[in-house]
């Protein structure tokens, strides 16, 4: 089988699912309308909710349009924001499900596929990881400044998660 | 050594095949009124943020009145609105100052993964008791198979309920209990707010299966939920309907009153989602009110935890929900957590009928933009 998943400490290179921003936004209208479904794709896939991805995003855009003029990197700023507002969410579900299984109905969109059910097993933070590399196309660096950690550790966590992924993959 | 994995990608993007949201007219407006928000909140500590808001909420002006050729966008108010045949209320504020900056339609809305069918034939249950009228304090009593064991975590406290252990959670004024009756072939779930932590154990002890066993997996015979033999005076069983959509269609109002926000939404998910929603929420503070004649739940909560270098205490909210129908459910949503301009809000709140709904929504903004906006920083 033509894969490296869990069997090596190097993690494939990407092939985007997502394609790049056709240049630079210079505007915030500019960046909403090249990034808007993109990064809803992506928080969609972190959290596995619609209503939430939207709350995600929108909140994310906002964050940018309150500090656009302070910001060097509107599209990393952006992904970082999208990155923690969804592991808000992950969190806070975390909390209601124990008290309350039944809300999963409600945030469990991606289940009805078998790639969607291992992708919601994995921690939040190894699910951002693969999202963000092999859906979104980030590098590690890139992934690296979104979720606030060290390289090293995005390559750990691309390894583990594509660890835990393996058993789909390899289907 | 093996060479890339072009499935993972492949598998990736099909799960966002079929997944569209473009970048609307609709979706811009929501981020504006985020974005006001927040800035509302940064103006607390920042001083010279003031005339800063003061531009913005010009500029949302302008850009209302732009995008509306009429300059007066007032809705004719029906106080007394008949329910529709289409059972789709929709609403507004009829107070001084407050704007409608944008108004909505959605059909046909993904919610989320209607549980299927048991293949086994059993159905689980959901329960409601609250006194008639009111929504607190109130109990919700789910009931399913077994969905794994119980295990305590750092804040629960063990309990015994009917002679078999569960395990409890207080947060504030909420009580939450589980436990896994019928020989461990089931689990419940139960919710309190609003009741004593004695009167909830006792309720719950009080909860008498209607069927005495259930086998793992269940039979089509087996009968899931309780009848409740210990209720808290004043409490009553509100029947639960069983069904859950798997799309809604919507209804969406925003309206803006200098820095503060109100959205209203409006959907058609039913009495059963209502009550699990709610169920589900955590909130800082709870109160039963009655909004237009419906008994309603009013809680605050933050509003999420920080990003950047805003403080999380910045972002409290208020939050109604009722059912105005027996599918309507109101959600409204408010940039604060004010008392004095949550009751003026709830005092203000007006049903409108449909034509002066189209009316809205015709005078909203369209679908794409064109226009270009720029925020001051």
């Amino acid at each position: 089988m033509n894969t490296a998943v869990g069997s090596s400490a190097e993690v494939p290179s990407p092939a985007s699912g997502e394609p790049e921003a056709p240049e630079r936004a210079t505007t915030f209208e500019e960046l909403f309308q090249q990034r808007y479904e993109p990064m809803m794709r992506v928080a969609f896939l972190l959290v596995g909710s619609r209503a939430e991805a939207e709350d995600v995003v929108q909140d994310a855009f906002a964050r940018v349009n309150l500090r656009w003029s302070r910001i060097d990197n509107p599209p990393g700023y952006l992904h970082r924001c999208v990155v923690n507002r969804s592991h808000d969410v992950l969190r806070r579900r975390r909390v209601e499900q124990r008290l309350w299984w039944m809300h999963r109905h409600e945030t469990s969109e991606l289940d009805a596929d078998e790639m969607g059910d291992a992708l919601a097993a994995l921690p939040p933070a190894r699910r951002t990881a693969i999202v963000l590399r092999y859906y979104a196309g980030l590098s590690e660096q890139q992934i690296a400044e979104a979720m606030d950690v060290r390289p090293g550790t995005v390559k750990s966590l691309l390894h583990r998660g594509m660890a835990e992924l393996k058993r789909v993959i390899e289907r | 050594m093996n060479g890339p994995s072009p499935s993972v990608e492949e598998r990736l993007r099909r799960l966002v095949d079929d997944f569209t949201a473009p970048a609307t007219t609709t979706a811009l407006r929501a981020i504006e009124g985020r974005t006001q928000v927040l800035r509302r909140r940064r103006r607390v500590g920042v001083a010279t943020a003031a005339g800063v808001v003061g531009v913005v909420v010009a500029v949302i002006v302008a850009l209302a009145l732009r995008n509306d050729p009429s300059p007066e966008r007032t809705v004719e108010l029906d106080p007394v609105q008949p329910p529709e045949e289409t059972g789709m209320p929709a609403f507004t504020l009829d107070l001084d100052g407050w704007e409608v900056i944008s108004a909505t339609d959605e059909h046909d809305v993904p919610f989320g993964v209607a549980p299927p069918p048991p293949a086994d034939g059993s159905t689980e249950t959901g329960q409601v008791f609250h006194p008639p009228g009111e929504q607190l304090p109130s109990v919700y009593v789910a009931h399913s198979p077994i969905r794994g064991t119980i295990g305590q975590q750092i804040f629960d406290d063990p309990v015994t309920i009917g002679g078999v252990n569960g395990l409890s959670w207080t947060i504030g004024e909420e009580v939450a209990l589980t436990w896994n009756p019928h020989g461990g072939n089931t689990t419940v779930w139960l919710r309190a707010r609003g009741l004593p932590f004695d009167e909830v154990v006792e309720f719950a002890e009080g909860l008498q299966p209607r069927d005495a066993d259930i086998a793992v997996p269940p039979g089509p015979d087996d009968r899931f939920g309780f009848d409740a033999t210990a209720r808290p005076a004043g409490l009553a069983e509100d029947p639960v309907a069983a069904d859950r959509p798997a799309t809604i269609d919507q209804r969406i109002v925003t309206l803006s009153k200098g820095t503060d926000f109100v959205w209203i939404t409006v959907d058609n998910a039913g009495q059963r989602v209502f009550y699990e929603q709610l169920s589900g929420v955590i909130a800082d503070t709870w109160a039963s009110v009655t909004v237009l004649d419906r008994p309603a739940t009013l809680f605050t909560r933050e509003f999420g935890p920080s990003v950047g270098d805003l403080d999380p205490e910045d972002f409290s909210m208020a939050e109604l929900n009722w059912l105005h129908t027996t599918t309507a459910r109101v959600r409204v949503e408010i940039s604060t957590d004010d008392e004095a301009e949550i009751e003026e809000i709830m005092g203000g709140l007006r049903q409108i009928s449909r034509s002066s709904w189209e009316e809205l929504v015709a005078g909203a903004p369209p679908t794409t933009t064109s226009t270009s906006m720029t925020f001051p920083p």
